[in-house]
C-alpha cells in the first residue's frame, strides 16, 4: 500500500513539476493572481486604454480653447502685474505663454539672451539635459556627430558652425520647442526652464571650441605653457 | 471468534499518518513555491506589437533611460514613450524595417502603440517613482539590468515584502543621484576621493583615510548618503503605500 502511494504521490509531482514549471521561468503568459481581490479597481491608470471612447484612450485630449495649468491668458500678460516682472510670468512648466520666456520670441522676431539667472547649478542642469535629450543626435560636443548619425540620420545640425553660433537664443527655443524640418518636437519633455538650460549649455559649448586666449582668466594662463599631467 | 481486525491493519494507522505527513508537506511545499509573486510575476515577458530592444538602444547607442521615460523623475507614474519618440530617429533611421511596422502605423494613424504593461502594482498600492528615483535607488534595484535585456521582462517579485525588504535596509541600494539611470554603476566605480569629499565620510567610519585608491563599498555608500539625505522608507506605516 505504501508503495503504490509513494509511486502514485511521485507521479504526482512530477506532473505538477512539468505543468507548472520552476520560479523565473520566461513566459508570455499573463501572470496568475490567486487572490485577485481589488487588484483592479474601476479606474484608469495613466497611459490606460478605455473601450468607452472610439480612440481607445482613457486620457483625452483637452478641447480647443483649452487654457493649460500655468497659462496666463494673453492680455494678462500686459496687465501692470505682469510687466513688473519683465520677463517671466509664473511659470508652468509647459506653458506655451506667447512671452518672451515661454516662447522664445518678442512679438513676431526671436529674441536673444537667457532669460533666467544662469549660476553653475543651471549650467549642470543643462549639461545633464543635453546630455540625455540632445547628444544622441548632435554629438557631447554639438557638433553634429552623435551616435545616431553612423546609423543613417543625416543632416543633423553642427551647433559650431557660424549659423548657429550667431543664431538668437529665442530661435534655438522656438527649435526645441516645436522641432525642425528632421528634428522632432521636444517641447512635450522638455520644461520650459530645461529647454533655456540646454540653451545656456549649447552657448558653452560653441565657445569651448572656439576659445581664444582673451577667454582664459588672467591668472590661470600660465598654467596653458605647463606641460598637461595625463592621469 | 472471527477476526474482525486482520493482521496488516495494525500498521494501517501507522501507514495513514505518514502519507498525511507526506501529503501535508508536500501541499506545504508546493504553495510555499507556487503561490507566491516570485513564481507568478518574475519571468513574465508579453508579446509586444514592436519587439523593442532596450539592449540596441541603451548600451550600444548609450541612450539615457529618461529621454524615453521622461517624467521618471518627476511623476509617480513611469511613462513609456509616444510614438513621436520612436520617429524622432525612426523617421530615417531602421525606415523599412518590418519590426517597426506598428510604430509607423501608429505614426500614420495617430493612434498610440498598445504597448503591453509587464509591472503592475495592484491598484489599491500607491507607489511612486519619483520618491524613489530622487532619493538614489536605481531602476536596476527594482527592473533589473533592463540595459542588457533584448525584451524587457519582469525581473524582481514585486511583492510587499520585498518593498517592505528595501525599506527597511535602503543602504544596499542608495547610490548617488547622477549614477540612478547608470545601470551598470558598481560602488567600486565611485571616486573615494570625491564622493567623500561632496557627501561626508560614511558614518562610524570618520577615522579612516579616503585619499588614496581606497574601494568604497556598497554599505559605506549607502550609510553615507542615507544619513546625508535623512532617508527614512516607510516600513511599519501601512498607510504610506495603503492610502
Ligand atoms: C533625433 C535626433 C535629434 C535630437 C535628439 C535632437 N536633434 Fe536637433 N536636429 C536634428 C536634425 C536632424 C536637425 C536638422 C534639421 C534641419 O533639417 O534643419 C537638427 C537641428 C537642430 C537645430 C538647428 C535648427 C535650425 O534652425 O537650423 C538646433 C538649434 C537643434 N537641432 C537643437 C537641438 C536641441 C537643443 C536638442 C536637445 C533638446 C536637439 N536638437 C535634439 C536632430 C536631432
Ligand atoms: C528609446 C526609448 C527607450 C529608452 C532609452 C528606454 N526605454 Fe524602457 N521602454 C521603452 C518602451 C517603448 C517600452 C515599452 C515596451 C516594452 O515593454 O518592451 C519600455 C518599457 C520599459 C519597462 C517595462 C515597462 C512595463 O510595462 O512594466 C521598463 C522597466 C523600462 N522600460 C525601463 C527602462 C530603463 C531602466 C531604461 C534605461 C536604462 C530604459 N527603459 C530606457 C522605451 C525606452
Ligand atoms: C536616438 C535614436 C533612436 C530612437 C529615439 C529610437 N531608436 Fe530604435 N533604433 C535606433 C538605431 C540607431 C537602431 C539600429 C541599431 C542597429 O542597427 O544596430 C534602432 C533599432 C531599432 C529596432 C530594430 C532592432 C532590430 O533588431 O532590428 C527596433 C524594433 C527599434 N529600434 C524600435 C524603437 C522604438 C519602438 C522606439 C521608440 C520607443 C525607438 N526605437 C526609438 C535609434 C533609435
Ligand atoms: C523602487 C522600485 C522602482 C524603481 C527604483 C524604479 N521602478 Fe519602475 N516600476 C516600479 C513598479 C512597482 C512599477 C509598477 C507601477 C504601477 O503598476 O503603476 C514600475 C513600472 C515601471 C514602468 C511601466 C509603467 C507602466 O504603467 O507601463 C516603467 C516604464 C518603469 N517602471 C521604468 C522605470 C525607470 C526608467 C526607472 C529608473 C529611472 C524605474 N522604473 C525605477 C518600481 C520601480
Ligand atoms: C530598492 C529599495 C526600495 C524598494 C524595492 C522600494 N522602495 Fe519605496 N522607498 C525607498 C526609499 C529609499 C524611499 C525614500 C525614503 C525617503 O525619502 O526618506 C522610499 C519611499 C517610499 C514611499 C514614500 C514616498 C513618499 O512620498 O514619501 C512609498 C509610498 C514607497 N516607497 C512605496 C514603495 C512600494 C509600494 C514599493 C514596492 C512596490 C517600494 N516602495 C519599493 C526604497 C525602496
Ligand atoms: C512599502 C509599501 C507597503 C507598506 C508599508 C505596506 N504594504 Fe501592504 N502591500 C504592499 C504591496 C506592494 C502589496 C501588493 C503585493 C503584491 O501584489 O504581491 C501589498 C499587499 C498587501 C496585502 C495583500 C492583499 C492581498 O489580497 O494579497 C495586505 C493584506 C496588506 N498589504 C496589508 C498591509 C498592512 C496591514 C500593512 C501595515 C503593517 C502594510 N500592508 C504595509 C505594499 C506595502
Amino acid at each position: 500500500m505504501l508503495r503504490s502511494f509513494f509511486l502514485i504521490f511521485i507521479l504526482a509531482v512530477i506532473t505538477v513539476v512539468a505543468i507548472a514549471g520552476f520560479r523565473g521561468t520566461h513566459t508570455t503568459k499573463p501572470p496568475i493572481e490567486i487572490i485577485p481581490d481589488m487588484d483592479h479597481q474601476p479606474r484608469f491608470d495613466p497611459q490606460h486604454e478605455s473601450a468607452f471612447f472610439s480612440d481607445g484612450r482613457a486620457a483625452r485630449k483637452p478641447v480647443d480653447g483649452t487654457v493649460p495649468l500655468g497659462y496666463t491668458l494673453p492680455h494678462a500678460y500686459y496687465s501692470t502685474e505682469a510687466n513688473n516682472n519683465k520677463f517671466r510670468q509664473k511659470p508652468g512648466a509647459f506653458s506655451m505663454a506667447p512671452d518672451y520666456y515661454n516662447s522664445g520670441k518678442i512679438g513676431d522676431v526671436y529674441g536673444d539672451g537667457i532669460p533666467v539667472e544662469v549660476t553653475p547649478e543651471f549650467m549642470a542642469r543643462g549639461k545633464e539635459r543635453f546630455t540625455i535629450n540632445c547628444a544622441v543626435c548632435h554629438g557631447a560636443t554639438g557638433s553634429g556627430n552623435g551616435i545616431v548619425t553612423q546609423y543613417g540620420l543625416v543632416g543633423v545640425a553642427n551647433f559650431q558652425d557660424n549659423r548657429l553660433r550667431t543664431m538668437p537664443d529665442g530661435q534655438i527655443f522656438n527649435t526645441i520647442t516645436h522641432g525642425k524640418n528632421t528634428m522632432g518636437a521636444y517641447g512635450p519633455q522638455i520644461t520650459v526652464e530645461d529647454r533655456w538650460a540646454i540653451i545656456a549649455y549649447i552657448r558653452a559649448l560653441q565657445r569651448s571650441q572656439n576659445a581664444t586666449l582673451n577667454d582664459v582668466p588672467q591668472d590661470q594662463r600660465a598654467q596653458l605653457d605647463q606641460p598637461q599631467v595625463t592621469k | 471468534m472471527a477476526n474482525l481486525f486482520p493482521k496488516w491493519t495494525n500498521w494501517l494507522p501507522l501507514k495513514i499518518l505518514v502519507i498525511l505527513f507526506v501529503l501535508g508537506n508536500a501541499v506545504t511545499a508546493g504553495v510555499w513555491y507556487y503561490f507566491t509573486p516570485k513564481y507568478t510575476r518574475v519571468g513574465y515577458e508579453p508579446i509586444q506589437p514592436v519587439p523593442f530592444p532596450h539592449d540596441i538602444h541603451v548600451s550600444q547607442l548609450g541612450m539615457d533611460c529618461r529621454y524615453c521615460h521622461s517624467f521618471v523623475e518627476v511623476a509617480a507614474h513611469s511613462n513609456v514613450p509616444n510614438t513621436q519618440t520612436c520617429m524622432n530617429c525612426h523617421s530615417q533611421v531602421q525606415k523599412d524595417n518590418p519590426k517597426l511596422q506598428a510604430v509607423r502605423e501608429s505614426w500614420k494613424s495617430e493612434l498610440p502603440v498598445s504597448w503591453v504593461q509587464i509591472h503592475k502594482t495592484p491598484d489599491y498600492v500607491y507607489f511612486n517613482h519619483s520618491a524613489h528615483v530622487n532619493r538614489g535607488v536605481s531602476c536596476f534595484s527594482c527592473h533589473d539590468q533592463v540595459n542588457h535585456m533584448a525584451v524587457v521582462y519582469h525581473a524582481k517579485p514585486h511583492s510587499m515584502s520585498w518593498c517592505l525588504d528595501c525599506h527597511r535596509a535602503p543602504e544596499n541600494n542608495l547610490r548617488p543621484r547622477e549614477q540612478v539611470t547608470n545601470l551598470d554603476w558598481k560602488p567600486s566605480d565611485e571616486n573615494a576621493q570625491t564622493f567623500t569629499a561632496k557627501y561626508g565620510k560614511p558614518p562610524g567610519e570618520e577615522q579612516k583615510d579616503f585619499s588614496g585608491e581606497v574601494k568604497l563599498t556598497q554599505l559605506e555608500i549607502g550609510n553615507t548618503l542615507k544619513h546625508n539625505w535623512n532617508v527614512q522608507p516607510p516600513d511599519i506605516n501601512c498607510f504610506a503605500c495603503h492610502r
